[in-house]
């Protein structure tokens, strides 16, 4: 009985469609904006056009980049579903082209990982199967979908699990010492925005460093619950407005707060988003017996043998990390895909030789290969020292070098830190593959301060 | 119920940070460092002074120029050649300054393209017609194709004489004197101004800007002044020609007073600078401070450049072990001024949105 109200609950309980409705018009405006600003700011060709190689990530080492000015198009097909998505035209097929193009693009270059791209993707790839174009769409004034005002209440649960995650994870993400005892790397960050207008003045206290760190751990943990509770999802809400707003004046993390504010409202009663609705007309009928979805599908095994599987996936593969001995921010094994952003200041330096059979060492510039951020981020993420190795034994072979072994001397900085040495100098990258099993050529984490 | 219990958290823990540093009094705030007089320091006491000693040399080497022409003779010449390595040396001052107005104008570029192309020059010199801003010019111009020409040509006293020759010279002075004057004019216009309050440490503010350039400047010389020619990216075959002065063998003097000029950049000449702004915020390595490590890896690789008896044309193939003392040494140093400094500042040196990981 108590289960089959769980169930109830959590799968077929019928819900009115205008959460999800906003979440889809303004999902498909966010993104939209996104893509438009991502273009306009001349980052399609400087991050996709300029570049002499490409990093993967593991497993994906076989998307290749479009050729020539192609990648335009994927852009501008990637906008136009943005488009489709927010007036509901042709949802389904939209859906399933924003998903595609836009997980295609971040497939690209990993240089460009973001937790919230990723976030992205599995959003898109769940719009595929929502009925999110069941009202106020231009399917339902076609004719091309059934009208409905309810609908399984499992789709706005599966938008608000992955809020939730977000959220939840990069709050447990944030329970670390540095964090927690040494407010790093926000003890680095806030002092240097202290021209911000207004608060700038606070932030050159060590002191507010360490109440940004616990109030952002505190407010990661627990806003999810903050926003299902009916009593406290307003101050919750400004919380989420505050707290974004706040981050996106003072860091470059582009659009990730407005699509965290625009889907959030996500949690807000039907009646909220009833109310929103009709200030541009859009009606709901009172009752449930007013034009309505099935509730068939949510009770299929396989479906929610599907619900269940992702959601263990999304539970367990975030600690993976800890299957590598050592600090998860040193060697960063087991890092993406697990919600952890602006944890780290971080920089590193790689110098990188290539040695030929008679003993004879290349000194690489990698500016000669590798633009500014590519290089940045490959000197403090091993996986792509070793996808640059394979590539540099790639390039002087051509090069018509007897390429015997590609080495690195790299140096990092962890969160203030001196900078120590990161890769045994002596190893040979380039015969390495990249795999699930512990890199030992990382060299242990070593720290100068408690 | 619980949910209330969960909002008294926050709370509790703010109270408890403060209450935590009560006991030291007044907290004072840990970074007072004004931005803004470092900038302006940077500007009015170091870049601006490099630019306008550099317009200077320019006036004096038109001046021994048109009296050389008047005048030709082998006094008159080796002046002409004295005053270039000056204006040289003077440049190198302001390499590391490549943003804002110097980038607009390609400052660096049309300064100090090196190695230089010289079938380029011989053809032009030959014809007499050119436009050295067009892009095939690009590699054919500005000191190091005055290196070649005042010190390659020196046999042949009847090439000298031609008036193509020293039309060529005269469209190089005008050309770098031309670029260096609309640099100098926009930082005297308003550019000063947007350098000094834009005080901010995002990609474009003025000191990312600094710290990039700085280190962008620091390996053209690790890399392009040394370790080309010392054959780093060629299995050790050393490229004595590629070297920065090759014909007027200059190339020494020069990555001395190239390593120099970077310091004075870090330290803010006897003003405000970024070993300040790493010294107010307590920057360390290894214990002692950052700043201090710096500045000693700057003495460090001007005492191993010093080291090198001859230039560094010869030296790469008779100096093999100081060259490479020269040259482990600036690599030291990169570590610092590429990880540790920017780091420690908080500073953005790429574009693209991050989330810090």
């Amino acid at each position: 009985m108590a289960i089959k109200n769980i169930t109830h609950n959590l799968f077929s309980r019928k819900v009115s469609i205008a959460p999800l409705v906003t979440f889809r018009v303004l999902f498909g405006l966010v993104m939209l904006i996104s893509m438009v600003r991502f273009w306009a700011n001349g980052w399609i060709d400087m991050q996709y056009l300029q570049s002499a190689m490409q990093f993967k990530f593991f497993g994906f080492d076989w998307v290749a980049m479009p050729p020539g000015e192609w990648v335009y198009v994927l852009f501008a097909t990637c906008a136009l579903s943005c488009v489709m998505i927010a007036l509901g035209l042709f949802y389904r097929v939209a859906a399933v082209l924003f998903f595609i193009t836009f997980t295609y693009i971040e497939l690209l270059d990993a240089t460009f990982y973001l937790n919230h791209y990723y976030f992205i993707s599995l959003v898109g790839l769940l719009l595929v199967f929502l009925p999110a174009n069941k009202k106020a769409s231009l399917d339902v004034y076609l004719g091309l979908t059934s009208k409905a005002d309810h609908i399984p209440v499992l789709a706005q649960n599966l938008v608000m699990f992955h809020l939730g995650l977000v959220y939840f994870f990069a709050g447990v993400a944030k329970l670390n010492s540095d964090w927690l005892f040494h407010a790093m790397p926000l003890a680095i960050w806030l002092p240097a925005q202290d021209t911000l207008p207004v608060i700038g003045g606070l932030l050159k206290y060590e002191a507010t460093a360490y109440i940004m760190s616990w109030a952002g751990a505190i407010y990661d943990l627990t806003i999810p619950f903050f926003l299902l509770s009916k009593r406290f999802r307003w101050p919750a809400y400004a919380a989420v407005v505050g707290f974004h707003v706040v981050t996106w004046a003072m860091f470059q993390i582009g659009m990730f707060p407005f699509i965290m504010i625009a889907s959030t409202l996500i949690f807000f009663s039907a009646a909220f988003h009833q109310r929103l609705h009709a200030l541009v007309g859009i009606r709901y009928g009172e009752t449930e017996s007013e034009p309505t979805m099935g509730v068939e599908w949510t009770t299929q095994p396989l479906v929610r043998l599907a619900v269940v599987a992702v959601i263990c996936f999304q539970l367990v593969f975030p600690f993976r990390h800890m299957m590598y001995d050592g600090n998860l921010y040193w060697h960063e094994q087991g890092y993406r895909f697990g919600w952890r952003v602006m944890l780290t200041e971080k920089a590193g330096y790689a110098q990188f030789k290539v040695e030929d059979t008679q003993g004879r060492f290349i000194y690489v510039d990698n500016r000669d290969f590798l633009m500014p951020v590519q290089e940045k981020m490959m000197s403090t993420q091993p996986d792509f020292m070793l996808q640059y190795a394979q590539f540099l034994k790639d390039e002087y072979t051509a090069q018509g070098v007897d390429v015997k072994a590609v080495t690195t001397e790299a140096f990092v900085t962890l969160n203030g830190r001196s900078s120590r040495p990161f890769i045994d100098s002596s190893v040979d990258l380039s015969s390495i593959e990249d795999s699930w099993q512990q890199k030992d050529w990382i060299l242990p984490f070593k720290s100068d301060k408690g | 119920m619980m949910i209330r219990r969960l909002l008294i958290l926050p709370l509790l823990v703010v109270g408890l940070v403060f209450s935590s540093c009560d006991g030291d009094g007044p907290e004072e705030p840990k970074d007072t460092f004004d931005k803004e007089a470092m900038l302006t320091n940077m500007a009015s006491g170091v870049i601006i002074p490099a630019y306008e000693d550099l317009q200077e040399s320019l006036t004096n080497l038109q001046d021994v120029k048109d009296v050389w022409s008047a005048q030709p003779s082998a006094s008159t010449f080796d002046a002409l050649r004295d005053q270039y390595a000056v204006v040289h040396t003077k440049w190198v001052a302001c390499s590391a300054y490549e943003f804002g107005p110097a980038a607009e104008n390609n400052l660096r570029l049309t300064f100090n393209t090196f190695p230089t192309d010289t079938a380029q020059i011989n053809q032009n010199v030959a014809s007499g017609n050119y436009d050295l801003e067009a892009n095939q010019n690009s590699d054919a111009i500005g000191l190091p194709a005055l290196d070649y020409l005042l010190y390659f040509y020196e046999a042949d006293d009847a090439v000298v004489q031609l008036a193509e020759y020293e039309g060529y010279v005269q469209a190089n002075i005008d050309l770098m004197t031309k670029t260096l004057d609309a640099v100098v004019d926009a930082w005297n216009a308003s550019y000063t101004d947007d350098f000094t309050s834009s005080t901010g440490s995002a990609a474009g503010s003025s000191t990312s800007l600094l710290v990039n350039e700085l280190n962008f400047d620091y390996e053209l010389v690790k890399n392009a002044s040394l370790g080309i020619p010392a054959g780093k990216k060629t299995l050790g075959i050393t490229q004595p020609y590629k070297v920065e002065s090759p014909y007027g063998r200059h190339s020494k003097s020069l990555a001395i007073a190239h390593v120099q000029a970077l310091r004075n950049c870090f330290a803010g000449g006897s003003g405000q600078g970024l070993d300040d702004y790493l010294d107010n915020i307590e920057a360390k390595h290894n214990g002692e401070l950052l700043s201090q490590a710096i500045l000693d890896g700057f003495d460090d690789v001007e005492t191993k450049l010093a080291a090198i008896s001859g230039d560094l044309l010869i030296a790469v193939d008779d100096e093999a072990t100081a060259v490479e003392a020269a040259y482990v040494s600036m690599q030291n140093l990169v570590v610092l001024l590429k990880t540790d400094m920017p780091s420690q500042l908080g500073i953005q040196i790429t574009y693209q949105d991050n989330d810090g990981d």
